[in-house]
């Protein structure tokens, strides 16, 4: 599992109303909000890269959102390996194949 | 994990998160940010992804990094980052990370046609010393090459330019930032005789007025654009506004106020037109001009940058390949150039692109004469959607944006611009118009190049890891520079090559027709991202030649080599990187590289110890070199001049290049590196610290110049968040060339003091009339450049565009962004952007697996007609990052023929079923 720490940007008058559908995101939760400057932290947790993306994306898109942007990031420590590499095939140079 | 756990972690986070922006805390969540992170170590470093060039802070633990996040105290991203920000930690931990040297070999021998098994370094070198000896002896010095990047910490660029240049002498080393920014470059030198630009980011919020010119700033440089957005949206009393130029509507349309949607190369009639209307309502600041510019063309009949026989082309790109020769005009050709329509003309300045000539203000005005309004509507409007009376309408708002005195205004560009046929005349266009209102050099004022790579400034330009330059701006051909570097380097006079090396296709070229036969990839994976790849991947397998590449993951380099070295990633190794603002910033090693993985400076050091100056200063021959004191056309023997250097015959390249008695006295351990390790120092085990010997060696061919640079230390401070060169005194410059901040302008307000092709002959349009030469000291060139079209278009067989670029998650060709498991899920194969009347026309529809074909290959790829990039009729959009979908097997090899730069934006392709 991953958390991200996302800061978002909306028009201050608007923050109220956008507060609860952003909290209804998968994965999202809101911790702060300053409505003098209309910024909002939110936190997304995440299984995957995959889900972080998507998750970002979403509130990125989510209407009202002025800006999203990735602050920190808590990288899962149970993932990736150095296993010895898998025998490596060449690219076929063959036109008409990708 | 327990629901406690989890909202310990995220209170942690957010409470993590709200420091770094500035949203104030309580004491309570300050401790519980604080516990979150116990037993971790924090540190500065700078994204990995791009020529943004943002500040991160990196937190290891126990020789991981467990998190990472933007950095507060970064003045480029303000404690912000994109989403490539994901992966700067995740980056190193893929599980096909390459840990081992591997090499093909059949029955413990190299063969080529073998597959890879791993081997030792010590016998990864033995083949590599036995193979390069061998290209010296045939080929000399010129049959080695090295493929660089944009992507070289400073230290390893410095590395790599040294070794090829000092050492063996050979020119052919090049970075596949020239696919990136090349044409940037020749538009810095041309125009101002001094890479790199004037202004800085700061310009964002001194601007009121944003022109994106191809580029697509919301998903290539977001936090560019978030700070661009920022302005759009909160600036109260300014009214910013934002304006699009594109062949397609993308991201960027979203928050622009004018978008245009244009023809390919059209870019080269716009830029005319605002400089027509300019003159034509008398909106020069004359001023400015008369004080600073003068005005200069130079020849139209310059080829495309293609091989000019087609004794390696396939059948079907022989009709293409005959233009580099001769070319028929169309009447938007012929008309910027006063000829007639239908005329054939040879191109006879292919080999001397490059030269111009100072004309008048009066031809400049009759240069400019044809692009009016209802020409260049004409030519230009992209979308056959849109009406001429709108594109019109457009057209003049956009040069109202230029002319209007009160806007303060700033031109954005990346590969739209620089990935084109014309690349360096449409830079050097782009500053034609500021010049001509005199909106440069000023705070929120100014044409500023964008760029791709995370040091494509720092380290390939400013290094000189170029087939013709040499660092701070000098080049190879100039007996001056290289005297200065002979000396700089201690070497003997003679010893560097004035021969400037192939550009990145041409290696590509060479190694087809065998002038190139060991060739050493760093940084990059030039297989998959060089156009017309199908022609250079048949070259690596089927040729006689050796090629090495070092890499962190199995790409489509690594996997057409002969030899692959694994190499250390950005945290695993100290480095410097120069961003696009001129900021050079630094990182310490955080992590040890995995495995037997190595840095490439280590890499390059322990290579230049296989050879002695014995073996590789005597006489060698360079086929076609031509340069006055070389009438034999061979590098003379400089061994006797090294002797009475004191060097002996068998000094090896390490001791005379890398570890001197200068180097030497710069110790490893160094206080600087406080608790971080240095596995390249300790590995080369003799006592020094490569890295700051190296970067503090190569800060003297810049002091003095106008490209100062601090010392190593001073990048590592904990109150420095990078510096933006020329730093004199100890401070940095925001604006280069403006008195006011520039401490190298000697004028009351403006100087131009690049030293660069600041002497010219006299001429008309059409040619030199005056050959003798004038000095042009502390002025701006205001170049004219007519249209000139695509060489290849869209015809009855291939009768679409195909266009290239990138996507927000992806970077460079991947090889990185692609590692972290399910990221490439987001973007899971590339997809073909079309119209939907065009997938419609040929019976597909959205999600269809479609064939591409051009003439030069053929592709599958998923057909989208929605989506982020919405397509005009006519055109189609590929990303390139994905090997699966190898975009490049399509592109046409065509360049810029002053910078030699791709055009990867333009070439004609058929789309079908699969």
């Amino acid at each position: 599992m991953s958390y991200s720490g996302i800061v978002v940007r909306v028009r201050p008058a608007a923050l109220a109303e956008l507060a609860p559908g952003l909290s209804e995101l998968p994965g999202v939760r809101i911790h702060q909000q300053d409505t003098d400057s209309g910024r909002l932290v939110l936190t997304l947790e995440a299984e995957s890269v995959d889900e972080e993306i998507e998750g970002l994306r979403q509130i990125q898109r989510f209407p009202g959102v002025i800006s999203a942007d990735l602050v920190y990031h808590r990288l899962p420590t149970d993932t990736g390996s150095n296993r010895p590499n898998q025998p490596l095939r060449t690219p076929d140079s063959q036109r008409g194949e990708n | 994990m327990s629901i406690t756990r989890r909202d310990f972690m995220r209170d942690a986070v957010a409470a993590a998160t709200a420091a770094a922006v500035g949203v104030p805390l309580t004491s309570a969540e300050q401790a519980l940010a604080k516990e979150a992170e116990s037993g971790w170590r924090w540190d500065k470093g700078v994204c990995r992804f791009c020529g943004v060039g943002c500040g991160i802070q990196i937190a290891t633990k126990e020789g991981r990094i467990v998190a990472t996040k933007g950095d507060p105290d970064a003045p480029v991203n303000r404690g912000l980052n994109c989403v490539k920000g994901y992966f700067n930690g995740r980056i190193m931990y893929g599980e096909d990370r390459l840990t081992e040297p591997l090499m093909r070999m059949k029955d413990g021998r190299f063969d080529k046609k073998a597959d890879f098994v791993p081997v030792s370094w010590d016998r990864a070198f033995d083949e590599m010393e036995r193979q390069a000896k061998k290209v010296l002896d045939e080929k000399g010095p010129t049959g080695l090459a090295i493929m660089g990047s944009g992507q070289y910490t400073v230290p390893e660029g410095y590395a790599a330019v040294k070794l090829m240049k000092a050492g063996f002498r050979s020119n052919t080393i090049d970075p596949n930032a020239r696919h990136c920014m090349a044409s940037a470059v020749v538009g810095f030198m041309q125009v101002f005789g001094i890479d790199e630009p004037a202004g800085n980011y700061d310009d964002i919020e001194e601007a009121d007025t944003f022109v994106l010119w191809g580029a697509n700033m919301a998903e290539c440089h977001p936090i560019l654009w978030s700070r661009i957005a920022n302005r759009r949206i909160s600036s109260d009393a300014a009214d910013v506004k934002i304006v699009n130029i594109t062949t397609f509507t993308n991201m960027s349309s979203d928050l622009a106020d004018l978008e245009l949607v244009i023809k390919p190369s059209a870019d080269l009639a716009i830029q005319n037109y605002i400089a027509r209307e300019i003159i034509a309502r008398d909106a020069v600041d004359k001023e400015f001009v008369e004080s600073h510019c003068v005005f200069a063309t130079g020849p139209y009949d310059i080829g495309y940058g293609m091989r000019a026989d087609s004794s390696f082309a396939y059948d079907a790109e022989k009709d293409i390949q005959a233009k580099e020769l001769e070319v028929k005009l169309d009447r938007f050709e012929a008309a910027g150039q006063r000829r007639e329509p239908g005329e054939v003309v040879k191109q006879t300045n292919r080999g001397s692109a490059g030269k111009h000539w100072t004309i008048s203000f009066e031809d400049f005005k009759k240069a400019v004469e044809p692009y009016t309004l209802e020409f260049v509507t004409e030519l230009a409007k992209g979308d056959p959607e849109e009406t001429v009376e709108s594109f019109r309408e457009k057209l003049e708002a956009l040069a109202d944006f230029y002319i209007n005195r009160d806007r303060n205004l700033v031109s954005f560009w990346t590969m739209g611009f620089n990935q084109h046929q014309r690349g360096s005349w449409v830079n050097e266009q782009a500053y034609m118009n500021h010049l001509l209102v005199g909106k440069q050099a000023r705070p929120g004022n100014g044409a500023f190049s964008l760029t791709g790579q995370p040091s494509a400034c720092g380290t390939a330009r400013e290094v000189g890891t170029f087939g013709h330059r040499l660092p701070s701006d000098m080049v190879v051909a100039n007996p001056a520079h290289r005297a200065k570097s002979e000396k700089i380097w201690k070497l003997p006079s003679k010893a560097i090559n004035p021969k400037p090396g192939s550009h990145i296709n041409k290696i590509m070229r060479d190694l087809e027709d065998g002038t190139v036969k060991f060739a050493w990839v760093q940084v990059n994976n030039p297989f998959q991202a060089t156009a017309n790849a199908n022609h250079w991947i048949t070259a690596a397998r089927e040729m006689d030649n050796f090629i090495v590449c070092s890499d962190v993951y199995p790409s489509v380099s690594a996997k057409v080599a002969d030899l692959i070295l694994p190499a250390a990633m950005i945290f695993e190794k100290w480095g410097l990187y120069g961003n696009a603002e001129r900021r050079t910033q630094a990182w310490r090693e955080q992590v040890p590289p995995p495995g037997d993985a190595r840095s490439d400076v280590w890499q390059m050091l322990e290579f230049a110890k296989r050879f002695t100056i014995d073996e590789v200063w005597g006489e060698q021959k360079v086929p076609g070199l031509k340069a006055e004191g070389y009438e034999d056309g061979k590098l003379p023997d400089i061994r006797q001049a090294a002797r009475e250097m004191g060097y002996k015959p068998d000094s090896t390249l390490y001791e005379v290049l890398f570890a001197n008695d200068a180097n030497r006295k710069v110790k490893w351990p160094d206080p600087v590196a406080k608790d971080h390790e240095n596995h390249t120092a300790a590995l080369l085990g003799d006592g020094w610290f490569p890295e700051k010997a190296l970067f503090d060696e190569y800060t003297q061919f810049g002091r003095g110049h106008g490209h100062d640079l601090a010392d190593f230390d001073v990048y590592y401070r904990d109150d420095v968040r990078g510096l933006r060169w020329p730093v004199v005194d100890g401070k940095e410059t925001q604006w280069r060339f403006n008195a006011k901040y520039d401490p190298y302008v000697k004028a009351p307000d403006f100087e131009f003091y690049g030293k660069a092709l600041k002497a010219l002959p006299q001429g008309d349009l059409d040619k030199v009339t005056n050959p003798e030469k004038s000095g042009l000291a502390g002025k701006a060139k205001i170049f004219f450049r007519p249209y000139a079209a695509p060489v290849e278009q869209p015809d009855e067989n291939f009768d679409l565009w195909l266009s290239t670029g990138r996507v927000l998650e992806h970077w460079h060709t991947g090889t990185m962004t692609r590692r972290v498991p399910q990221l490439h899920r987001a973007v899971p194969t590339a997809q073909a952007f079309v119209h939907p009347d065009d997938a419609a026309a040929r019976n597909l529809k959205r999600n269809d697996v479609v064939w591409l074909e051009s003439r030069r290959g053929k592709i599958k790829a998923v057909l989208e007609t929605h989506g982020r990039n919405r397509m005009v009729r006519g055109m189609v959009f590929v990303p390139f990052f994905d090997e699966g979908v190898f975009v490049n097997k399509l592109t046409l090899d065509a360049t810029c023929p002053l910078s030699k730069e791709t055009d990867f934006k333009k070439c004609a392709v058929k789309v079908y079923k699969a």
